[in-house]
């Protein structure tokens, strides 16, 4: 039997340090990396769609638009916003893709397969910050898993874009960073699931409207797929439940913990 | 070190619950591709690489510092691709440094001086707290037979706050400027 050799690539995209990697025969090794290539196109691909930056996303023509505006979306799009849409209802308003500029004023249309939406008021923005990243994680994860299958390499693949992670078919070793003190723990093992973790504090970069952030804390949250666990980390945040009644809705698992190991 | 396994959809096995994690931080470095293989990646097209050094005069240096507002070392390592006689563009390699992490990364720029695609060569998280590294690596030694984590395991991942790339972004504008500089004061790039 061949011994499986791990191919891996880092990059950096969405803001941080992406990886790609998987598990083949190391006979294999050149459809890893071709399949790694059909990941770094889908992420790519996806950051585009969502990004607020890039003016020829939806979010940026949405935000760019008059009251009153309809237009129809990309499929990225429509996936993230719907999803959104659906976790601002049922977390009571608490994830809200318009950080605040107007929760209210915005809605989704569907017709025939696609998806509209539409501008309420000016002052409206979208900024898909808070679940975009992990969409974008699972797009890369599913066209890297699905060209790996395509060559006949298995699933033993994953994508780590920092705090979001998605793994297939493989145990995944996953260390916790220490965010004051530098340095990483050997933490769990996960396996065809998506773990995500956010870290505030005084300084942080990631931030939450409405939050409370004189103290330092990890939120991770794990999930089938990475935008569900990338948006619930905001509704775990913003509450302090680690067993909000959303996480099992979703099939979720939530853990909060300290920012720095004594 | 305990065990537990959470019920859900996916599979989590908790090696340290994360309230009792105590141990001095470990190392985490992953090697993703030798210098070779970067050059090889970002002009696929090469026959061949040439290793040339180039020296800033000190007055453009200073110049390129004070446009980029970073700071420019004077000397610079290029590995030039060329396919046949014609130059296809560079390859420099670089380190950044953040508070807890190197990084070094392979930044391919073309004959019209566009940036090709950057390739990460190594992370290594938690530099400078060596001595502590170290202690664990000792403590942790033992415990490899019987636990599928092991150090430099070679694909364990990170899990934490979004690492920030703008230490790579800020290196990858200065290598561009750099070979532009070369480029304009005659070097055969």
């Amino acid at each position: 039997m061949k011994v499986a050799d791990a191919v891996r690539r880092a990059r950096p995209a969405l803001g941080t340090l992406v990886e790609l990697g998987a598990r083949v025969p190391g006979d294999r090794r050149l459809a890893a990396e071709s399949a790694i290539d059909e990941g770094w196109r889908a992420l790519a691909d996806a950051e585009r769609a969502l990004s607020a930056f890039d003016p020829g996303s939806d979010v940026a023509r949405f935000n760019a638009a008059p009251a009153g505006a309809a237009f129809a979306l990309s499929p990225d799009a429509a996936r993230v916003l719907l999803a959104s849409a659906r976790l601002f209802r049922e977390s009571g308003g608490l994830f809200d893709a318009t950080l605040g500029t107007g929760p209210g004023d915005w809605s989704l249309a569907g017709e025939g397969g696609a998806t509209s939406i539409r501008k309420r008021s000016a002052s409206v923005r979208l900024d898909l910050g808070g679940i975009g990243k992990g969409y974008a994680v699972d797009r890369a994860f599913e066209a890297l898993s699905a060209s790996l299958a395509g060559a006949d390499c298995g699933g033993a693949c994953w994508v780590n874009a920092g705090g979001d992670l998605r793994a297939g078919a493989v145990d995944l070793p996953v260390y916790l960073r220490d965010e004051r003190g530098g340095g990483a723990w050997p933490w769990l093992v996960l396996r065809d699931g998506a773990l995500a973790t956010s870290f505030y504090g005084p300084g942080a970069r990631d931030r939450l409207s409405g939050a409370r952030s004189d103290e330092d804390r990890h939120v991770s949250v794990a999930a089938p797929c990475c935008m569900w666990s990338d948006a619930l980390t905001k509704v775990v945040a913003l509450t302090g439940q680690a067993d909000h009644p959303l996480l099992a809705r979703h099939g979720a698992v939530a853990w909060l913990h300290p920012g720095s190991v004594p | 070190m305990m065990w537990r396994r959470i019920p859900a959809p996916f599979r989590v096995v908790l090696v340290a619950p994360a309230a009792v994690l105590a141990a001095p931080a470990p190392a985490f470095a992953v090697e993703y591709l030798s210098a070779e293989q970067a050059q090889a990646a970002l002009f696929p097209e090469a026959q061949s690489f040439e290793l040339r050094e180039f020296t800033l005069e000190d007055a453009t240096r200073r110049s390129l510092q004070g446009r980029l507002g970073l700071p420019v070392r004077s000397r610079w390592v290029l590995r030039i691709a060329r396919r046949g006689d014609q130059a296809l563009g560079a390859v420099v390699i670089d380190d950044v440094i953040g508070k807890f992490d190197r990084i070094t990364f392979a930044t391919g720029v073309g004959a019209d001086g566009a940036l090709r695609q950057v390739e990460i060569l190594a992370y290594r998280e938690s530099h400078g707290g060596e001595v502590r590294m170290q202690k664990w690596r000792v403590q942790f030694v033992g415990k490899t037979e019987t636990s599928p984590l092991r150090v430099g395991d070679d694909i364990a991942n990170i899990s934490g706050a979004t690492l920030s790339c703008e230490h790579v972004t800020d290196g990858v504008r200065r290598i561009l400027a750099v070979v532009d500089s070369l480029r304009r004061s005659g070097a055969p790039l």
